[in-house]
């Protein structure tokens, strides 16, 4: 008996329900006297910007980025840097970093990466080959860093920053050095990061994450100007070549650097 | 099916729906968050050569409080820069770096230029 009566009750929340959603539905649609507000997807966003990303072949563009200290290994002070970055997809980066540590160079061609310590006239070079997003991961996993500003170097920036944020969601429209934006919130596990993407051009001018997991919730701001998604970058721009006088060093692998630690630990 | 699981599946499938619209949920993957290594990752710790500054932090006891408080350091025996007034030394063909009667050699440490303590 009560199994009989069950069936219209279900039916009638359902019933009610539904039309509780139509109804709100027809009441937003019909709102004479509300601004017309766009809804903006914030999701489509980024996915919009990665793609435009993605899309350029080769294409070149600078950045500002300040660290807070915290962020810095081995720093006491927080750092400043003026970034050149250079790609052609699918395999290749050059990046030009100059900050108060000196200047250093980042060359990726597809079958080797290489860094450069101008400054100190210091270098190391290790095979690594494949694409973008390959190297990366291969440099992340074994030597613990990835080249200035990856997330949106690789070739697939949305699956890049899809595996490090758990929602987004869309802040409204702020202009940043004059571009009007849009302003994103990436909410993450380690870190949440507000991104501003061009309405225009759907290109990111300013990027800001906040690292929940450390004390003081240190930040890492970047600025990005000077977007040029039509280079035409020559295949030696890549290539590295140590200058006169540079020593070539070691590339230290995370594990190696472990076992050295433990080992010197012992009494 | 009674009334109970009628409403529950009404429940779950609005619940869901709200999940798909709103949200993208991937858990992270990787080590380097944002161009950041996880501090957990670069923190060793290890008993410090007598006589010899080092810049990792010292062992402290474990508190257990969130946000955990973590120090981005560097292993035992690395420095980030040289002390002022070193000398560089060439031995076997290799570069060192000489001061307060420590040596040195450079070697790239998550990206980032640093100095290892070494015995000649």
């Amino acid at each position: 008996m009560s199994k009989k009566q069950g069936w219209p009750h279900g039916a009638l929340a359902a019933v009610a329900v539904l039309t509780l959603v139509v109804s709100w539905g027809c009441d937003r649609a019909a709102e004479p006297k509300a601004p017309a507000v766009e809804t903006a997807d914030p999701a489509r966003i980024l996915r919009l910007m990665s793609d435009t990303l993605a899309h350029a072949h080769q294409l070149t563009f600078r950045a500002t980025r300040q660290l807070d200290a915290a962020l810095v290994a081995g720093g006491v002070v927080a750092e400043s840097a003026e970034i050149e970055v250079s790609i052609s997809r699918p395999q290749m980066v050059r990046a030009r970093m100059v900050s108060g540590a000196g200047v250093r160079r980042f060359y990726a061609d597809g079958r080797r990466v290489s860094l450069l310590d101008e400054g100190m006239k210091l270098y190391a070079t290790v095979p690594l080959a494949g694409t973008i997003d390959d190297m990366v991961n291969a440099l992340d996993e074994r030597y613990g860093f990835t080249p200035p500003l990856a997330d949106f170097v690789v070739n697939d920036p949305y699956q890049k920053f899809s595996t490090q944020i758990h929602s987004t969601l869309h802040k409204g429209k702020e202009a940043v050095n004059g571009v009007e934006c849009d302003r994103l919130m990436l909410t993450g596990e380690i870190a949440d990061a507000d991104v501003w993407i061009s309405i225009a051009d759907h290109l990111p001018r300013r990027f800001v994450a906040t690292f929940k997991d450390r004390e003081g919730s240190p930040q890492v701001k970047v600025d990005f100007s000077d977007w040029n998604l039509a280079a035409t970058l020559e295949e030696p721009t890549f290539l590295f070549d140590p200058p006169a006088g540079a020593e070539k060093i070691v590339m230290a692998e995370i594990e190696d650097v472990k076992a050295s630690a433990a080992k010197d630990g012992k009494p | 099916m009674n009334v109970m699981s009628h409403r529950f599946f009404i429940f779950a499938s609005l619940l869901a729906l709200d999940v798909v619209f709103h949200a993208t949920v991937i858990h992270a993957a990787g080590r380097t968050v944002y161009g950041v290594s996880p501090a957990r990752t670069t923190v060793v710790v290890a008993p410090a050569p007598r006589g010899v500054v080092v810049v990792a932090p010292a062992p402290r006891p474990v508190v257990v409080v969130a946000p955990a408080p973590v120090v981005v350091g560097l292993p035992s025996g690395y420095i980030a820069v040289l002390p002022g007034g070193y000398t560089t030394v060439m031995v076997g063909g290799a570069r060192y770096y000489y001061v307060g009667g420590i040596h040195y050699r450079a070697q790239f440490y998550q990206g980032r230029t640093c100095y290892v303590r070494v015995r000649l």
